[in-house]
């Protein structure tokens, strides 16, 4: 039978991955991902497998195609794919659903409680391949702006699930670099019509231009340079970030997230085992992984890095939500203002992983954030900081004014990139906004891309400036304004009109005063 | 939204504190306050584009972690 009916368990999950893995069932049963993948689908609430045998996989006929198949060994080429779902199926349902006589359980049902798939691949270890799997649920708190709608057909059944595909790094043609860029690849290609390079592409053409480093292929890694040479490859612009601070990586990433673009993060790991101002924590080597989600809270701080009184709505981020080829997908790192502490670089503010260190305990493995790289097209081209400073100018002016008047407050900024067609549907769906400048702003031509930041009190949205972001950083790169809110509106009219802003170095900002008077 | 003379916003600022929140502005002390607000904002800029630079040697550093 070239198929399989599984009532779900960690048990029948585990027997997938041993039946499919050459190696000792003692080294499968290890792999911190089954651990990930049973807390992860009793959440989703996964009820039963179907397991697609001899299943012909393209990124792994690539990497077979240009590694394995030059082997001694006799690699396998076809793989297993396994298919979830939300409720149970009995081997009778689906053999009666494939004879066209469906009793009870019929394809629909099987579409509708569909929670996505994975493909197992033909190695000794490292067997996780693509794996797109359906998110948490998404609320007012968990958000999955970087998913995407994928595709199966099961012996006919159309099936889909959004999701952002995910696979291990095999250490052999991908380490954890080419396995995060993979992933952020799913949505680009979507976002920016480019191709979809398996993970041994992605190798070459990271380590093409470094003849002389070490063999690349066994691949052990790649380095943030290399990472940003194998997005340039596919035609899209590497922003490259440091994000040593809580606030920096918090308000870039959400920046860019937001605009559906999924974020390669490099840490350095360590071990805080008996971690102390006498003991040293042990750095354990740096690891990539891709974000592709985050989690937001109520609590808010009026203070982003050293700028007092600019709030951002980015800050109520306390977890995103990563690919992480050592542990799972939508794996979750968390920020709980942890600090390790290290004789050559002080104490470093870390995010809380879910890892077990070597003793197979949680909470000791920590990462120290070092860099982002966002996969952009070329057209991007105002960065994040550059909106980022414009809101600054325009929100100091009105620091002074805290406290002195009455019924005023300072807005909570929320600044992402956009793209036309997201920003147009909000001003449609808008219920707040004056239906004359509503049909004014939909038939306003505006860029492809955009930079939105729009201030808002208690949750309310209240006035927003719209950025060209594919406008050169010199001058303003201001568009317009949209009002929701007449009341906020006329105060900061009232406030700005006689305010001579001649002098305001930031042209950006200047543009947005005036749009105000 | 027409530029409007405004003497007062319904259930927020009366036409007094219309008045009083105008004068401030244009006062000596409104103008200096507005004046370092932005000097302090020049300076902020400049750190927050500061902070947000990449240390050329993470650039060399691979990532290679495998468990």
């Amino acid at each position: 039978m070239p198929y399989k009916v599984l009532r779900y368990s960690i048990e029948n999950l585990k027997k997938c991955f041993i039946e499919q893995a050459t190696a000792h069932e003692e080294v499968v049963s290890s792999k911190q991902h089954l651990a990930c993948f049973e807390n992860y689908f009793s959440h989703i609430g996964v009820k039963t497998i179907i397991v697609e045998k001899d299943y012909v996989n393209r990124e792994f006929l690539e990497d077979y195609s240009s590694y394995y198949v030059r082997s001694f060994k006799d690699y396998k080429r076809h793989c297993v794919r396994l298919h979830f779902f939300k409720i149970e199926i009995s081997e009778e349902d689906f053999s009666l659903i494939l004879e066209g006589t469906p009793k009870g359980i019929c394809a629909k049902n099987l579409q509708e409680n569909y929670q996505g798939f994975m493909v197992l691949k033909p190695l000794p270890i490292t067997i996780i391949g693509k794996t797109c799997i359906s998110t948490y649920e998404e609320d007012n708190k968990r958000h999955f702006p970087t998913i995407r709608k994928y595709h199966a057909n099961l012996y006919g059944i159309n099936l889909s699930v959004e999701s952002l595909a995910y696979q291990e790094q095999d250490s052999i043609v991908a380490a954890c670099a080419s396995s995060s860029i993979w992933s952020a690849f799913h949505r680009t290609a979507i976002l920016f019509q480019h191709s979809l390079p398996s993970p041994v592409e992605i190798t070459k053409w990271a380590t093409r231009h470094f003849p002389f480093a070490n063999r690349h292929f066994p691949n052990k890694g790649l380095s943030a340079e290399q990472m940003a040479i194998a997005i340039r490859e596919i035609g899209l612009e590497p922003l490259l970030s440091g994000v040593n601070t809580y606030d920096t990586l918090k308000a870039t990433v959400y920046a860019y997230i937001r605009g559906k673009i999924p974020i390669v993060f490099g840490f350095d790991l360590w071990d805080v085992n008996n971690n102390s101002s006498t003991t040293p924590a042990r750095n354990f080597g740096a690891h990539a992984i891709t974000i592709t989600g985050f989690n937001e809270t109520n609590i808010i701080s009026n203070k982003f890095e050293t700028v007092d009184n600019l709030t951002l709505r980015s800050s109520r981020i306390d977890k995103f939500y990563t690919h992480d080829d050592q542990m799972g997908p939508f794996s979750k790192i968390e920020f709980n203002d942890f600090e390790v502490w290290n004789h050559n670089k002080g104490s470093i503010k870390c995010l809380d992983m879910t890892w077990k260190d070597i003793n197979g305990n949680k909470g000791n493995i920590k990462a120290g954030p070092q860099i982002i790289i966002i996969p952009l097209y070329h057209k991007i081209r105002i960065p994040f900081t550059s909106v980022l400073t414009s809101i600054n100018f325009f929100n100091n002016l009105f620091i002074p004014l805290i406290g002195r008047i009455p019924n005023f407050q300072l807005f909570e900024w929320d600044i992402f990139l956009s793209d036309i067609s997201d920003f147009k549907s909000d001003i449609l769906n808008d219920s707040k906004l004056e239906s004359k400048r509503k049909k004014e702003i939909l038939l306003t031509k505006l860029p492809k891309f955009i930079w939105r930041a729009i201030g808002r009190i208690k949750n309310e949205n209240c006035l927003e400036f719209v950025f060209d972001a594919t406008d050169i950083d010199q001058g303003s790169f201001f568009i317009l304004t949209v009002n929701y809110n007449t009341n906020v509106y006329l105060q900061y009219n009232l406030l700005l009109k006689k305010y001579d802003s001649k002098n305001m170095e930031d042209f950006s900002a200047k543009s947005m005063i005036e749009s105000l008077q | 939204m027409p530029n409007q003379d405004i003497t007062e916003i319904s259930g927020v600022w009366t036409s007094s504190e219309v008045t009083a929140i105008q004068n401030w502005i244009s006062s000596q002390e409104g103008i200096e306050a507005l004046d370092t607000c932005q000097q302090l904002a020049k300076v902020q800029s400049k750190e927050i584009v500061e902070i947000a630079k990449v240390d050329a040697s993470i650039l060399k550093v691979p990532f290679i972690f495998n468990m």
